[in-house]
């Protein structure tokens, strides 16, 4: 996890969401809940992008069909307009040519060399003048009607009775001139009658004017329509005969055609499906057996591509209205997802407790509300865990802080004072004789004991930083930051004569008394749980001691704190069942001639986690608890039998056996000892058993009465590390004990310090007055062994004479030691 | 042709009115109203009679005529004359014409000239002959040839007096530019008294009038 917050901290912050989406989006869990969150507002962003985008699209579309659609139909109604106006012209056209033409026929008509050949009355000459002039005009019939109707002559062709025309020339008769359009020889013709005058008519002429493609294509061009000739003769059906068209849709006019007849094919065409072209048609002729059609048509695509640029351009518009859209939309999405943003990274600190700053000021939409009503949450929480943390820190009774706010402050103040090389002081304070006055005056009595103590520690406190506390109970503390041992005691003494005062409650008085333990930061520990334990070690011991105070020594350590002695508790147990502890042996050596093998039983425990432990280890604990009884019973039973075993092996050695002082004052010790003798066949005379001196002058009537009973059984007794405690000469006096042993603490430097070498050697003299044997412990050098020799000590113990060791190495060190010098060399007997 | 015998300028209605005149106490004569089929009086109309009795000479006059050219335009427009009678063309524009006429009873050609011609034309066959100008072609006038001494023209209010006649039957018969029809189909016998008048009423279907309208610019050459 660290590994990967700390990559994740190299990539860009876009790259991190890119992937903490993709991660996501694969189903993997997100690193923490912070990404998430914050691609909330993001993802609200998204999808009003989306969403407006769609929209938009939609409407793009909708309205894009509708123009379209619109366009198609417009383009529809427009095309048929243009039609309705192409057939006007159209027609317009056909007359001004009609007229054209007959302007041009007249011209020729009049011409006087035409009129003359036409008056001259001769076949011949008036059929050539005919074609001679009909060529001028381009005319592709001429022919000649006499006044009575009759054929006179033509050019080209035979003359027929069809070339009569004798209803066209009917009307020219009628109005002077007259045009139509008619089928010749097959094919449509726009037919011209003009008289021939000389001055007064002499005649008809009949021009013909071929309609061809040239013609369709002018017209075409003039209307901007297609234009179609299409004739139809009886029996042979529709003929185009004239058309601009492209070959594909002259066939498919030609379909079209081919289901109709003349009566219908204007009104089929005109009515038909505007798939390719919108068409109109025009019956130019129409007779029994003949017609002429004129089809006007016109394309729609070619109509439709007017209108390509309009799309083009609306679908460019929509393009740009979009990309400004999601611009748009984007910035406003971002505009309300940032201040969201910022909301959720101000829940997330309320969350993680930051009731500092105040939430991102907001505007007075809806998004500010919801940061003033964040804000109000915020000061209303905040206020309620004031209030929450002012009740869980402190006592409720004497409104001192609790332990759980002591401790904390501790551990503050440690931790400056490692930063600044400062130190720190605890003190822990225990009433006297509080229980009593509970369970004698009542609780309320009790409690405003308490109450007075806690006012006098607060009156007492000059510091601000100092902090008294209720631990519980009787128990007070007090935390002296800065404060080094010296200060302490200064304070303890301060704290001392505030409690000399006498407590009035109810109407009596009460005497309030307490014991202080003292431990400072860094002499007495550097952890705060370590000074905690060890400032109550040397309140228990200054209690013991009935001392105001007491500053912690090593002596008093239990180097436990309470959750470790309740898991020793429960260790030392299963360790006595499980045989993890085993028994050291160390020897000592006579420094008389003589005496026999001595050695002290020494227990190991052989922790299954923690190794070897030495009894310093464990066994102050186990005495300030019931484990050291069966610690106790375990390690007599196995130094009898050990003792019994060597005995019976010929090695008699004498056993030292440490008991403790709750030993001393319980009541099975005695009973305990006899039956462990009997049970191995052992004799009490083989064995010492060690009484601390401080255990002794703890209770020493109840000392000497056990002390009494233990020597009755035969037990010899030795008073253990004297000079230690404060021993009274007139207990020791009455003590049934064989030897007292030397406290190492003089030993140790007996050939260095002066005053040290003057108590040893007072107590040498003092013991041997009074009848007993001395042992000296600690000896740790050749030179120190030879000047107890020299002070006439009896025996000696050390790592100079021998290690304690297991059991093996020291059954053959006493062998060795047995067999008159042999084996393993001992410093004892090089100094002996 | 007798170019050179300039007879005195007459015209013959003048000549006519003198000899009716001069007759008037000794025959009877013919009033005649001529009127389209539309009920209009009908000017222009010729009326010409034909003694049954055939006494009449044709063409035993030799009567002069004129065909003035006035203004680009023919005067008079109808000109009725009797068999043998010599008709002038004076040209009174400051610009030439071209006379000309592809009608079987008289086909002729007087190319372009200014003033008068050299010699008169003489008509003389009996029909109607139709001049024009090949340069100003809405110049027309009909020259009628009779084949009888008697006939007339109507005036602008359709009247027209025959006379005076000698006593006896006529054919009587009307023709004009736009007759309808055959002119034989016109004729009606009529009685002449010795002395009086008599009337008789002629209504015509007309055909349309092809007359060419003038051309717009003065002096150009229209068609």
């Amino acid at each position: 996890m660290g590994n990967t917050t700390g990559r994740f901290n190299l990539l860009t912050k876009p790259l991190r969401n890119a992937l903490a989406r993709l991660r996501s989006s694969l189903g993997a869990r997100p690193d923490g809940a912070a990404p998430r969150r914050s691609s909330l507002g993001r993802a609200l962003a998204h999808r009003m992008i989306v969403f407006v985008a769609l929209l938009l699209v939609a409407g793009q579309v909708l309205v894009f069909l509708a123009i379209d659609r619109a366009v198609s139909a417009n383009t529809l109604v427009s095309v048929r307009g243009e039609i309705a106006v192409g057939e006007r012209i159209f027609r317009r056209l056909l007359d001004e040519r009609s007229q054209q033409l007959t302007a041009a026929a007249r011209l020729l008509t009049s011409d006087f060399g035409f009129r003359q050949a036409i008056a001259s009355g001769d076949q011949a000459t008036m059929a050539s003048a005919l074609g001679n002039h009909g060529s001028r005009i381009g005319a592709a019939k001429m022919v000649l009607i006499g006044p009575d109707g009759q054929v006179m002559a033509s050019a080209g062709a035979s003359i027929g009775a069809e070339d009569a025309f004798p209803a066209l020339v009917q009307a020219a008769m009628k109005s002077g001139s007259a045009s139509a359009i008619a089928l010749s020889d097959g094919r449509p013709h726009q037919l011209v009658v003009v008289p021939v005058l000389a001055p007064a008519p002499i005649g008809w002429v009949v021009v013909g004017f071929r309609i061809d493609a040239a013609l369709a294509a002018e017209l075409g061009q003039l209307t901007a329509l297609d234009v179609s000739f299409a004739s139809w003769q009886q029996g042979q059906g529709w003929t185009l005969s004239a058309s601009n068209l492209p070959a594909d849709a002259r066939e498919h006019l030609q379909g079209l055609l081919d289901q109709t007849t003349p009566a219908n094919a204007a009104y089929r065409l005109a009515a038909g499906a505007p798939d390719e072209r919108v068409a109109a048609a025009t019956l130019l002729v129409s007779g029994k057996d003949q017609a002429v059609l004129a089809v006007l048509q016109r394309s729609m695509a070619e109509a439709l591509e007017r209108f390509a640029n309009l799309r083009t351009i609306l679908i460019g518009l929509a393009a740009l209205s979009l990309a400004a859209t999601v611009v748009g939309s984007g910035m406003i999405a971002n505009s309300i997802s940032r201040p969201v943003t910022a909301l959720v990274q101000f829940a997330q600190r309320l969350e993680s407790g930051d009731y500092e700053r105040g939430p991102p000021p907001g505007g007075n939409d809806e998004l500010g509300q919801l940061a003033t009503a964040f804000e109000n949450m915020r000061l209303a929480v905040s206020a309620r865990e004031q209030q929450i943390k002012a009740m869980a820190y402190h006592d409720a009774l004497t409104g001192l802080p609790n332990r759980a706010l002591f401790n904390d402050r501790l551990q503050q103040a440690v931790g400056v004072a490692q930063r600044l090389d400062n130190p720190v002081s605890v003190m822990l304070i225990d009433l006297d004789r509080f229980k009593e006055v509970n369970d004698t005056l009542g609780h309320h009595v009790g409690d405003q004991l308490l109450i007075e103590v806690a006012v006098r520690l607060r009156g007492v406190l000059a510091r601000a930083t100092d902090t008294a506390a209720r631990l519980g109970g009787d128990e007070f503390a007090v935390l002296l930051p800065t404060a080094d041992e010296a200060t302490a005691r200064e304070m303890a003494q301060r704290l001392r004569r505030a409690f000399t005062q006498p407590v009035f409650i109810e109407g009596r008085t009460l005497d309030v008394g307490g014991s202080i333990g003292i431990a400072s930061f860094p002499r007495h520990g550097r952890d705060p749980h370590v000074l905690m334990s060890h400032a109550d070690a040397a309140m228990y011991f200054a209690k013991r001691k009935r001392l105001p105070y007491a500053v912690y020594e090593t002596r008093h350590a239990t180097a436990m704190d309470g959750s470790e002695q309740l898991a020793m508790a429960t260790e030392l147990h299963l360790a006595v069942s499980s045989e993890q502890l085993v028994l050291h042996y160390q020897p000592r050596i006579s420094l008389r001639q003589g005496t026999g093998l001595h050695a002290e039983a020494l227990v190991r425990w052989q922790h299954p986690k923690r190794g070897f432990l030495a009894p310093q280890a464990f066994m102050p604990f186990a005495e300030r608890t019931d484990c050291i009884h069966e610690v106790t019973r375990w390690v007599v039973g196995e130094a009898i039998g050990q003792a019994a075993r060597w005995h019976a092996a010929g090695l008699p050695v004498q056993l030292s056996i440490n008991l403790s002082v709750r030993d001393l004052l319980g009541p099975h010790l005695v009973g305990d000892r006899r039956l462990a003798l009997q049970s191995h066949g052992a004799s009490a005379r083989w064995f010492m058993l060690e009484i601390t001196e401080s255990a002794i002058m703890d209770d020493p009537a109840r000392a000497l009465e056990v002390a009494g009973q233990l020597r009755q059984m035969g037990f010899q007794l030795s008073i253990d590390d004297f000079g230690s405690g404060y021993s009274s000469l007139s207990v020791i006096k009455t003590l049934p004990v064989a030897e007292i042993k030397i406290d190492r603490s003089f030993v140790a430097q007996v050939t260095s310090d002066r005053d040290d070498l003057a108590i040893v050697r007072s107590v040498i003299d003092l013991a041997h007055h009074l009848g007993l044997e001395v042992v000296a412990e600690g000896v740790e050098s050749s030179a120190a062994l030879a000047l107890l020799k020299d002070l006439c000590c009896d025996h000696a113990q050390g790592y100079h004479v021998a290690m304690p060791m297991p059991l093996d190495e020291v059954e053959t060190w006493l062998r060795a030691r047995q067999t008159g010098r042999q084996g393993r060399p001992a410093s004892g007997e090089r100094t002996a | 042709m007798p170019s050179t015998l300039r007879p005195p300028r007459l015209r013959w209605p003048a000549a006519l009115a003198a000899c009716l005149l001069a007759t008037a106490a000794q025959a009877g004569e013919i009033r005649v109203e001529v009127r389209a089929d539309d009920g209009e009086p009908l000017a222009d109309a010729v009326i010409v009679a034909v003694p049954e009795q055939g006494g009449a000479a044709a063409g035993a006059r030799r009567d002069r005529a004129v065909m003035d050219q006035e203004d680009k335009e023919f005067v008079p427009y109808v000109l009725p004359i009797t068999v043998g009678t010599q008709v002038d063309f004076p040209n009174h524009d400051s610009i030439r014409h071209h006379v000309y006429s592809f009608s079987p009873a008289k086909r002729f050609e007087l190319p372009l000239y200014i003033g008068q011609p050299a010699a008169p034309v003489r008509f003389d066959t009996p029909g109607v002959v139709v001049l024009g100008c090949n340069i100003h072609d809405w110049m027309i006038a009909y020259v009628y040839v009779a084949d009888s001494p008697f006939f007339t023209r109507s005036g602008e209010d359709g009247m027209a007096t025959l006379g005076p006649l000698p006593a006896g039957r006529y054919q009587v018969r009307v023709w004009h530019p736009r007759l309808d029809g055959a002119e034989a189909d016109t004729a009606r016998a009529l009685d002449v008294p010795a002395t009086g008048a008599l009337s008789a009423r002629w209504q015509l279907g007309l055909k349309p009038d092809f007359r060419i309208p003038r051309a717009p610019i003065p002096g150009g050459s229209g068609y």
